[in-house]
């Protein structure tokens, strides 16, 4: 069982790419998601990222559909607020209130993004394990003792997972009906009974992993080796070229088509 | 390091944690055979895990809240002359009781080249301690899994084996199978063997006596801060000393003292079995009853 | 059989988890008021799986399968139609690690927990926590804070917690992990204390000596199915199908049955049958070959 980790083994395209190329797509697309509200360049950002998974790494909105159906709602819920909320020439008006057409366009853009990111995000977490993110964090310059925290944190974060669901079903087990109750205000009464037992015993057994890196050397001053390298390989050049062509796309986009459902410039 | 001396020589050795209201361990001396399986055996509060804390230097590197007096030697260096724990643990590994808190990487692999990694070991060499690990302790076929989806048993195995990479020679153990049902307690007693055959010197605090009774060359009986008994597992569990002894080993005592058991003590059940044969069909047992 | 004693009826039920992996093979057996079951077999043969389904933590994956409960109060719950908490009364579970389950500052107030949520009234209760307590071996410590145990008390601890609640059976998953000898027989001493007083109980065991001396009853499980289920004497004679998964009945099982003599589950009985073997006749042969 994996977890809440999301890596899944695997030989697709962008499994064997240098982690340090997919950390650069997703700063890349963070960076064009999150530098425009355009609906044509973020439809286009986001059909790109579908698109590039479905290729590079064989996976299809079928795997994320589940994800969809949490975002789909908050897109709308997001859209109705800016159309309330920005002022401008009104797409539609119900029951004597209007709706903006900027609104709309702003709302479904930041739907958009969200959804590019998110995709974005979970693509990489697919591909790439812990002990990747950890090592490219390393080659790209971070500490060894920041990079490792990554890989440290995939280690211990089923434990603690398993550790509240076990904490929360006891409770229910000696009669308690918050623990499992759908109510969140109920329920999160039975989550903080829980996290003291959760923190006391988070705590001890940290000391405890403490001494045991300790023993093996983690604290040693002097160079560390690595085991394992990072191969920058052509096909993780193709990769970056293939973000650069779309980067420029999509700011071409921006510089030289007028916004659309925009009247003039 | 003097290859002759003994591989641990603790004399005089007393504990005392802040705020207790007694010491956990009063002038223990022991002297630990190069090469042996020595295990330690004693109620909860015996002081067993305090004596392990001492010889792998956590007492007083890395636990400060004791106060301690009396000598270790490593190999004939004192403990004392050495400067750090990192320094201690090149030459004694220390493996503890909840594998869950040894494991600190994702993937097994990564765990066994991890300390190597750490120590700056070339990577060549990294490689074939990697491969001689994973062929001696059996875990070749778990080296790309998730270390957390792993059963206490191999976790536990993968932590010896991740230790002796580091090329210990001297391996401590405090109840490594505790945790453990009996597979998982089976792999660690193997994973012991091949330390032992490896010509590592092992010390190991166990409460399952009747595994520990076997292959252990020699047993210290501790209780409330003091060793009670030192000599070979028969001398050792015969004795007062012992709180808990193997059943077969207890079923003839109890016979022995009804004058019915002339035999060897056994202290398994193959052993048992064979003592028996040999004394109902001893012509001595026919003179007695006739 | 008288069936109106029967207390969880488990029938013809099936899980499997993940779309794949079948713990349970159709599964049907009846514990019985008044029983203390022992479970056993070796990690994967489905007994924690089993237990699980007694208390509604796990339901039956396939349809015909069911887990009806019948009550003191003559009632039938099944548990496919009910919330956890609301079989709370009836079944208690008591997990292995004593520190998932253990929310409270005193010993009293954890004990309240459970009763309190089933809507007990506080004069009864204050009473109730005191025998509780007293019946695990903790009297007196209403008001310790459970940090200040020791390991073996929490286990004890969290026993009574659930013990206190009075449910018709009380589970307990390896009660005595992770414990020395002496601590064990506290744990199972507790356990028999509240069976003495008519309390049902289950637990889950890898420590064959104390299940061959406590347990009425001992229910074997192979992948899946119940290998053999009967009085610890009866299964703990059936090596051969014991073998088949690792199961090893104690040692004074196996040297009685090594010996060719019946009736031998404990030290004491090895003792009394040997015994009464050396002072038969010589001529009559005193061991089986084969």
């Amino acid at each position: 069982m994996n977890g809440t980790m999301l890596y899944r083994p695997g030989d697709s395209i962008l499994h064997r790419a240098d982690p340090r190329a997919k950390i650069a797509v997703i700063v890349v697309v963070l960076i064009l998601a999150l530098t425009t509200t355009r609906i044509d360049v973020l439809v286009a950002l986001t059909v790109a990222v579908v698109v590039g998974l479905a290729v590079l790494a064989r996976i299809t909105p079928v795997s994320y559909a589940k994800a969809l159906v949490l975002i789909v709602p908050l897109i709308l819920l997001l859209t109705l607020l800016q159309s309330l909320v920005q002022s401008g020439a009104a797409i539609a008006t119900i029951g004597g209130v209007s709706l903006s057409q900027a609104g709309v366009l702003l709302g479904l853009g930041i739907g958009m993004r969200l959804f590019a990111m998110g995709i974005c995000f979970y693509g990489f977490s697919v591909t790439t394990s812990p002990s990747d993110i950890a090592l490219a964090l390393n080659k790209v310059g971070v500490p060894y003792k920041f990079a490792y925290l990554t890989s440290f944190a995939f280690r211990f974060l089923p434990l603690l997972q398993d550790e509240a669901r076990t904490l929360l079903t006891a409770m229910a087990v000696r009669g308690s009906a918050e623990s499992s109750s759908r109510h969140p205000l109920r329920r999160g009464r039975a989550i903080v009974r829980m996290l003291f037992p959760m923190l006391a015993g988070s705590m001890k057994r940290s000391g405890d992993i403490a001494l045991s890196m300790e023993l093996r050397g983690y604290n040693l001053p002097g160079t560390r080796t690595f085991y394992r390298t990072l191969t920058f390989r052509t096909s993780d050049a193709l990769l970056l070229v293939g973000l650069v062509l779309l980067a420029g796309l999509l700011v071409g986009m921006q510089w030289y088509l007028p916004a659309p459902f925009t009247e003039g410039a | 390091m003097n290859v002759d001396a003994p591989a641990l020589k603790v004399t005089d050795l007393t504990v005392r944690y802040e705020d207790a209201d007694r010491r956990a361990l009063d002038e223990v001396s022991l002297e630990v055979v190069p090469g042996e399986i020595l295990g330690i055996l004693g109620p909860t509060g015996a002081g067993k895990s305090t004596l392990l804390q001492c010889l792998a230097g956590v007492i007083p590197h890395h636990e400060h809240s004791a106060a301690t007096r009396g000598d270790i030697a490593i190999f004939g260096r004192p403990i004392a002359e050495f400067a750090s724990l990192s320094e201690i643990t090149e030459t004694v590994g220390l493996v503890m009781q909840d594998p869950e808190v040894q494991l600190v990487n994702t993937v097994v692999r990564e765990e066994l080249v991890w300390g190597m990694e750490n120590r700056g070991i070339p990577v060549p060499e990294i490689e074939q301690r990697l491969q001689r690990a994973a062929e001696l302790f059996d875990i070749a076929g778990l080296l790309d899994r998730f270390t957390h989806a792993l059963s206490g048993g191999e976790k536990q195995r993968v932590v010896v084996a991740s230790i002796f990479c580091l090329s210990p020679k001297i391996m401590l153990l405090d109840e490594p199978t505790s945790e453990l049902d009996p597979a998982g307690t089976e792999s660690v007693m193997d994973a012991i063997r091949v330390l032992a055959d490896e010509g590592v010197t092992v010390v190991v605090v166990e409460h399952k006596i009747e595994e520990l009774a076997v292959y252990a060359d020699r047993l210290v009986a501790m209780r409330e801060g003091r060793i009670e008994a030192v000599g070979t597992p028969r001398e050792v569990l015969e004795g007062p000393a012992a709180q808990d002894r193997p059943q077969v080993l207890d079923i003839a005592l109890q016979l022995r003292a009804q004058g019915l058991w002339h035999d060897e003590l056994p202290l398994s059940v193959p052993a048992a079995v064979t003592s028996w044969h040999a004394m109902t069909t001893d012509s001595h047992l026919d003179r007695t009853l006739t | 059989m008288n069936t109106s004693d029967a207390v969880i009826e488990i029938d013809n039920v099936e899980h499997i988890y993940g779309g794949t992996t079948k713990a349970l093979a159709g599964v049907s057996l009846t514990i019985r008021r008044g029983e203390f079951v022992a479970i056993i077999g070796k990690n994967g043969s489905g007994k924690t799986t089993l237990a699980k389904h007694f208390n509604g933590l796990l339901k039956p994956t396939n349809t015909p399968g069911a887990v009806r409960l019948h009550t003191k109060d003559g009632r039938t719950i099944d548990t496919r139609n009910s919330r956890l908490h609301e079989l709370a009364s009836t079944v208690g579970y008591v997990f292995q690690n004593p520190d998932r389950q253990i929310f409270h500052d005193t010993c009293r107030e954890e004990l309240e927990y459970g009763p309190r949520n089933l809507g007990a009234d506080d004069e009864a209760l204050a009473r109730k926590v005191s025998e509780t307590l007293e019946l695990v071996g903790l009297e007196g410590r209403e008001e310790a804070n459970p940090v200040h145990l020791s390991r073996g008390e929490r286990q004890r601890l969290a026993i009574a917690s659930t013990l206190v609640m009075g449910c018709d059976v009380a589970v307990i998953d390896e009660p005595t992990t992770g414990q020395d000898r002496a601590e064990s027989r506290k744990i199972l001493d507790s356990l028999a204390h509240h069976h003495a007083r008519g309390q049902t109980i289950v637990i889950i065991s890898h420590d064959m000596a104390l299940v061959a001396e406590y347990a009425t009853r001992v229910i074997a499980m192979r992948k899946g199915h119940v290998l053999t289920d009967g009085p610890p004497a009866e299964v703990f004679s059936q090596r051969e199908v014991l073998q088949e998964t690792n199961i090893r009945p104690p040692q004074a099982a196996v040297l009685g049955a090594e010996l060719g003599l019946r009736g031998v589950l404990t030290v004491t009985d090895a003792v009394r049958e040997m015994r009464d073997a050396l002072h038969r006749s010589p001529s009559r042969p005193l061991n089986k070959v084969g």
